[in-house]
């Protein structure tokens, strides 16, 4: 028997994700719709016998899309492949919102596949005590619907039953949309193998689904049609088809609980408050992400002393060769380069998917909506800011959430700005020559209010560059809030460890990849220098390569830090610090490696040994020292603006679609690190 | 002007019942959402910063902007 595909659908926040993952499991597969950036969550189960391949589609509120994971929707249920077509329907219906979340299930029952009911949160439905006559709506809908709890087994066990009892039989429901004459004109040309909703859609919508073009073309003549009036049919459709839905639940379903009683009521008068509701949002990511620095140390300890282990164990078993070395050296620390931020990204995720999962991260939206739009952002990037002060990656990809396109591109741009963990090294080593350990008035850190205000430096640049391009850009697409706030609910462990789980996977992947790749360039470039390829002059002694300490002076990269020295040398850098900007293209962090590389200090995590070496540093044959305050400094700001980060410039480049917008934000922030740099050492010294 | 229009929109009461939602391309998805003639709503947050406005209309709540709540027309209660 062949595999059965069945479309989950359902209004954002139904609880549809819950059952997906109830029904698959471990068994699920991540992945992006075709030529869009939209999450494409599948998975496989098995009930009685039938084989079911079950894909989590996104939330919607009807089949007349407005943003992109919406058109996907419509794209999966109306496309002119018929191989992509579901084989049926399971929709979903937040048993506490019938009334409106039966819109769009009477929308899809109008397309010909056969339609499984389901409403959700039964334990909340009876909590509010709501009445729900199955016997009278499975009258009036022609199908009984399957009322159940993620957390009451026993409803489980029953949809599961009535499911697989539908899926041998797939009863199809008949179409009962009644259209009026014109529609049934303007659509007659339109193809057959649609239900006449199926057409009306394609007239609406055409433009964004995936149907041949020669279709596309006739519904674009069909639109320029004096009698085509979209919207107001779109309105007509919509009012009859909720009047319909209140004749159907008439007698059935009765629900009359205030809402004005409810905890979530009285907890947004605290929590949406204009004074309060930012403040303990603050507080709120102080605590995240001060349990994202305090949990994540161990574990990463942990993964830093397992790679040095794997390195040096595989440098004993392996035989001594180059290609060896590239293992010990290059791939094995660049694996371990990605591994070491998987605990922070996934608490970072585990806690943002708490926090949403709870009904917590729209409220913040709310609040914070205004403010991020007089910058050209919107409140959903909110969330990606907050990500980005961890790390970029999972940062821009939480953009996904932002519908206008715009926005999207503008929160993707400025995120990498937000100075992420990985610029606390280079901070920490840094910050020693810029100011003393002095304490104001005993006990408030000199070091630590600079510290913070690094960060601000970098926030400041988000909010500014957002504003530039928001000056820049101009968009017919309008951008919208229209944002639902659901009651306050505790959240389902299992859906926020499946997302956490997506997104480190995507992320292991994609910036695995390029981390790897680049991790073992650098290794090459530090590795070897012209000389060993016979084009450097040969007066030195072969023999004392090896025994030089200042190996990688002669390295590839060393002879790129001494050819781009003129370059930097207004910024107060010597060809020494050269060679740092160039590794830590790969990652920020490697700055600290290099650094005691070039300074041949033994142990990498030596701050203090590090530091000591640069304050002995001088320039040339000069006893003026290269660490001065200028110096510091200004690499400092070099650190907070520059993207150095080939991680996040694969990461966009995914998401934007191309290599446009990584380039272009990589010149952008290169110049704002070049020129930031300048000013501040000119000005010093 | 009839009593119903300058009784005002979304934006200038903190309460009333729907009377129609003006053409806008945004009107199909209020309605969708349920901003459904006929149906009461009510104002509970006024954000005087944001300029947004918490909407309770059928037990749901809603964050509109000020360009969004301002489509929805209203008669008194």
């Amino acid at each position: 028997m062949s595999t059965i595909k069945l479309a989950l659908i359902g209004n954002p926040n139904c609880g549809k994700s819950s059952l997906f993952n109830f029904l698959t499991g471990l068994h699920q597969k991540t992945g992006n719709f075709a030529g869009v950036t939209v999450d494409k969550i599948s998975g496989n189960f098995k009930l009685e016998g039938l084989e079911i391949e079950i894909i989590d589609l996104p939330g919607t509120y009807s089949l007349h899309p407005l943003s992109q994971d919406e058109h996907v929707v419509l794209n999966h249920l109306i496309n002119s492949d018929p191989k992509k077509k579901p084989d049926a329907i399971l929709y979903i219906a937040d048993s506490t919102q019938l009334d409106r979340q039966l819109l769009l299930y009477s929308q899809v029952r109008d397309l010909g596949i056969p339609v499984f009911l389901a409403f959700s949160m039964k334990d909340y439905a009876e909590e509010k005590k709501i009445i729900l006559n199955e016997d009278i709506l499975e009258k009036e809908l022609g199908q009984r619907p399957s009322i159940y709890s993620v957390r009451d087994a026993t409803s489980l066990i029953e949809l599961k039953k009535s499911l697989s009892a539908f899926l041998k039989n797939k009863t199809q429901t008949e179409e009962a949309y009644q259209y009026n004459e014109l529609e049934a004109k303007l659509t007659s040309d339109l193809p057959s193998d649609q239900t006449n909703y199926g057409r009306l859609l394609m007239l609406h919508h055409g433009e964004y689904l995936n149907i041949d073009e020669s279709i596309k073309v006739k519904v674009k003549e069909l639109k320029e049609n004096k009698d085509y009036d979209g919207i107001k049919w779109q309105v007509d459709e919509t009012l009859s088809r909720f009047e319909t839905i209140e004749k159907s639940l008439f007698k059935a379903y009765q629900k009359d609980h205030d809402y004005l009683t409810t905890f979530s009521f009285r907890a947004d008068r605290i929590l949406t408050n204009s004074v309060w509701g930012p403040l303990i949002f603050l507080f709120v990511m102080f605590l995240v992400f001060q349990a994202i620095f305090t949990l994540a140390e161990w574990p990463m300890n942990g993964i830093d002393q397992l790679f040095g282990g794997i390195a040096t164990g595989l440098g004993q078993f392996l035989p001594d060769h180059a290609l060896s070395d590239m293992v010990t050296e290059g791939v094995v620390p660049g694996i371990a380069g990605v591994v070491i931020f998987i605990p922070q990204i996934a608490l970072l995720f585990f806690l943002i998917a708490l926090l949403e999962e709870s009904g917590y991260m729209s409220r913040a939206v709310f609040l914070f909506d205004r403010f991020f739009q007089k910058f050209g952002l919107n409140g959903r990037s909110l969330i990606a800011l907050v990500s980005a002060s961890a790390c970029a990656i999972p940062a821009v990809m939480s953009a996904r959430s932002i519908k206008n396109e715009k926005e999207r591109l503008i929160t993707i741009f400025v995120a990498p700005l937000m100075s992420c963990s990985a610029r606390t090294p280079v901070y920490i080593v840094l910050i020693t020559f810029i100011i003393s350990q002095e304490k104001i008035w005993g006990w408030i850190s000199l070091q630590g209010l600079v510290f913070i205000g690094f960060y601000l430096i970098g926030l400041a640049a988000v909010l500014i560059v957002a504003w530039v391009m928001k000056l820049i850009f101009k968009t017919n697409q309008s951008s919208i809030l229209m944002l639902e706030l659901p009651e306050y609910k505790w959240p389902n462990l299992m859906a926020v460890v499946m997302h956490t789980w997506h997104k480190v996977k995507s992320f292991i992947v994609e910036a695995g990849k390029v981390i790897l790749v680049i991790s073992m360039i650098l290794w090459f470039l530090a590795s070897y220098g012209p000389r060993d390829f016979g084009m450097a002059s040969s007066s030195v002694e072969e023999t004392n390569i090896v025994a030089e300490p200042t190996e990688l002076e002669d390295s590839f990269a060393g002879h790129l830090g001494k050819w781009i020295e003129p370059v930097i040398k207004p910024l107060g850098f010597d060809w020494k610090i050269g060679i740092a900007l160039i590794t830590s293209f790969a990652a920020r962090e490697v700055f600290v490696g290099t650094m005691a590389t070039i300074y041949s200090v033994g142990d990498e995590e030596d701050f203090e040994g590090i530091q000591a070496q640069m304050k002995k540093e001088t320039r040339g044959d000069t006893i003026e020292p290269v660490y001065t305050q200028a110096t510091a400094l200004s690499l400092v700001v070099f650190y907070i603006f520059a993207m150095q980060c080939m991680s996040t410039l694969a990461v966009v480049r995914k998401e934007t679609g191309g290599w446009k917008w990584p380039i272009i934000q990589f010149v952008v922030m290169s110049a704002m690190a070049y020129i930031g740099s300048l000013l501040i050492y000119q000005w010093l010294s | 002007m009839t009593e119903l229009e300058t009784y005002g929109n979304l934006l200038t009461q903190s309460e009333g019942i729907i009377d129609d939602i003006q053409d806008h391309d945004l009107r199909v998805r209020l309605m969708e959402l349920g901003f459904l003639k006929g149906k009461k709503v009510k104002i509970l947050k006024r954000s005087s910063w944001s300029q947004s406005v918490l909407v309770l209309v059928s037990g749901q709540v809603y964050a509109l902007r000020k360009e969004e709540a301002q489509l929805i027309q209203l008669s008194p209660a």
